[in-house]
């Protein structure tokens, strides 16, 4: 047994601070067990090559082995209500339509012509049928060949024979996933037991309330790893300190998805000062100057979780109801960012967000980031609101729908490029590459040890695997 | 009244921002009689004054500050 396996050890190696567990001590309102729950395990200590970052091999290594073989979330069911509706899903360089039938199943194919290979439709929207604009050649919604003009031309297409190709379609948290891979594992057996970290705060009764797509200059990997841990939040979001507990948050790994729990309400323990439950509150709801100490925003005697905590139920009160007083302060204050390898990246509680990252296209040095804004809601479901596209001579400031998540995010936005960019020098300097923390990154880690099973590579980058993708059974092509 | 935050790490910084959307940096040393300060784009680079670092982040925010805020009230206008 190592010393890091030894879970005294590992505890000594956490921050000095409380520990989100210890804050859950502290909790008013009972706790749900799944709160409780923590993942020991050590993930490595090992640098990461830079080189699946930047370098044209991996990319085409991911298109060869990780998209055709994992589910990606495509869409939202709220997307596509009614039958005909449909939602056009790239991934680098392959289309999918996703489409509901007239039965009102959901369905999903390859969006290509299966005449001449134009993509069969250009953007989401309904549809009676799908009809090439090429040439006019038409399927059903099912799928099934529907019309070819100049029939008497081609005496080889055969109605049986030329159905759209079909992609594996399912759903999870009113999320439609999709699977390239016939033979891949249902999408709720690869998400294993995630539903017990959401069956208090399900998913599917959200309304899409805002949807950015930002284009990013850099790798979908180094984007997403910008969101994935706490330990940046005190160089890149250092006005959030005060009222954030940035170190001491827990990470927790468990099959194929992770789990950060960031804490709020509680100082970083980098502070060399006390801020007080105003001082907090002035931060975290950017309601008042936090250099003066007396605005009296929390009753004395109370502490700063508690009253944010009960300000958070009073907010959901007139949506969830009398529910909101199950709620522990936890599901009020903290941040519960989950990814599911990987590139979705679900909230649980109340946080409202949802991320995606994906490369931009088939270039490998820049990448789409999603955030759905998911509110809850009362009565009849409202519509989804539609994709706001952030290029990349914009910023999430351009999205004011946001709110104060697009100042935060604009924080994030200067680091990202600047990180692509500096991973061609690192390489040349530091050949082992990027060195992340041994706890802090759990998440990180997590995914680049799914990713080398994926990709059949080695921690070191040296020893890939020609001839089979580890972890999938499945040969290379 | 433009917001004032202090630096949390370094907390004789006080951070705000000019009507123009630059960022100003007060530094405080009460007593010594040697305030400075200085004004700073949205990614900390130094435009005058003569307090010439600033932690860029910082300057960050406080720009967004400054936009969300000018968006707000050209909103309020348009209503």
């Amino acid at each position: 047994m190592t010393e890091l396996d030894d879970a005294a050890a590992h505890r000594s190696r956490r921050s000095r601070g409380m520990s989100y567990q210890e804050v859950l001590d502290t909790d008013t309102h009972e706790v749900p067990p799944v709160l409780r729950l923590q993942s020991d395990s050590f993930l490595g200590d090992h640098d990461v090559p830079v080189d699946r970052f930047i370098d044209r091999a991996y990319h085409e290594l991911e298109k060869k082995r990780l998209w055709p073989f994992v589910w990606q979330m495509a869409c939202r069911e709220e997307e596509i209500p009614n039958p005909g509706d449909t939602c056009v899903y790239d991934i680098v360089d392959t289309s999918i339509l996703v489409v509901r039938t007239e039965d009102g199943v959901i369905k999903a194919y390859y969006n290509v012509c299966q005449h001449q290979g134009r993509r069969l439709r250009d953007h989401d929207g309904p549809a009676d049928e799908f009809r090439c604009p090429y040439h006019g050649w038409c399927w059903h919604l099912d799928g099934t060949l529907r019309r070819v003009p100049s029939r008497w031309d081609y005496p080889t297409v055969k109605r049986e024979s030329f159905s759209l190709k079909e992609v594996r379609a399912e759903t999870w948290g009113g999320f439609v996933f999709v699977n390239m891979d016939p033979e891949a594992q249902p999408l709720l057996e690869f998400l294993g037991d995630i539903d017990q970290h959401f069956e208090r705060y399900p998913l599917e009764d959200r309304f899409i309330a805002a949807h950015t797509v930002k284009y990013l200059e850099c790798n979908w990997k180094t984007a997403q790893e910008a969101f994935m841990e706490g330990y940046h939040t005190i160089a890149t979001h250092p006005q959030i300190l005060a009222a954030t507990g940035d170190e001491m948050g827990q990470y927790d790994a468990f099959g194929n998805y992770s789990r950060a729990i960031n804490i709020t309400g509680i100082a970083s323990p980098s502070l060399r000062w006390t801020p007080t439950a105003n001082d907090m509150a002035a931060l975290a709801f950017n309601t008042g100057d936090p250099t003066d100490d007396d605005r009296g925003l929390v009753p004395d005697g109370m502490s700063f979780r508690e009253w944010g905590a009960q300000a958070g139920r009073e907010q959901l009160r007139p949506v969830l109801g009398d529910a909101v007083d199950e709620l522990c302060d936890s599901e009020l204050m903290d941040a519960f960012f989950f990814t599911v390898f990987p590139n979705f990246h679900p909230w649980a509680a109340y946080n409202q967000i949802v991320y995606r990252f994906r490369p931009y296209g088939d270039e490998h040095e820049k990448s789409i980031m999603d955030t759905y804004i998911l509110a809850p809601f009362s009565g009849e479901r409202p519509p989804p609101a539609k994709p706001h596209i952030l290029d990349f001579d914009e910023s999430h400031l351009d999205a004011p729908e946001l709110g104060a998540l697009a100042e935060i995010f604009y924080q994030d936005e200067l680091n990202m490029p600047q990180v692509q960019r500096g991973m061609h020098t690192l390489r040349k300097v530091k050949p082992s590459g990027v060195t992340y923390g041994v706890y802090q990154y759990n998440k990180i880690r997590h995914f680049h040890n799914l990713y080398e099973d994926y990709l059949g590579v080695g921690k070191d980058g040296e020893t890939r695997e020609e001839d089979t993708v580890a972890g999938t059974g499945k040969e290379g092509s | 009244m433009a917001r004032v935050l202090r630096h949390p790490l370094n907390r004789s910084r006080y951070y705000s921002f000019e009507e123009d959307g630059r960022v100003r940096v007060d530094l405080d040393r009460t007593g010594d009689g040697a305030e400075r300060s200085g004004h700073f784009d949205d990614t900390g680079r130094w435009l005058d004054g003569d307090l010439k670092t600033a932690d860029p982040q910082m300057c960050r925010y406080l720009y967004s500050n400054w936009r969300l805020a000018r968006a707000n009230a050209a909103g309020r206008e348009n209503d």
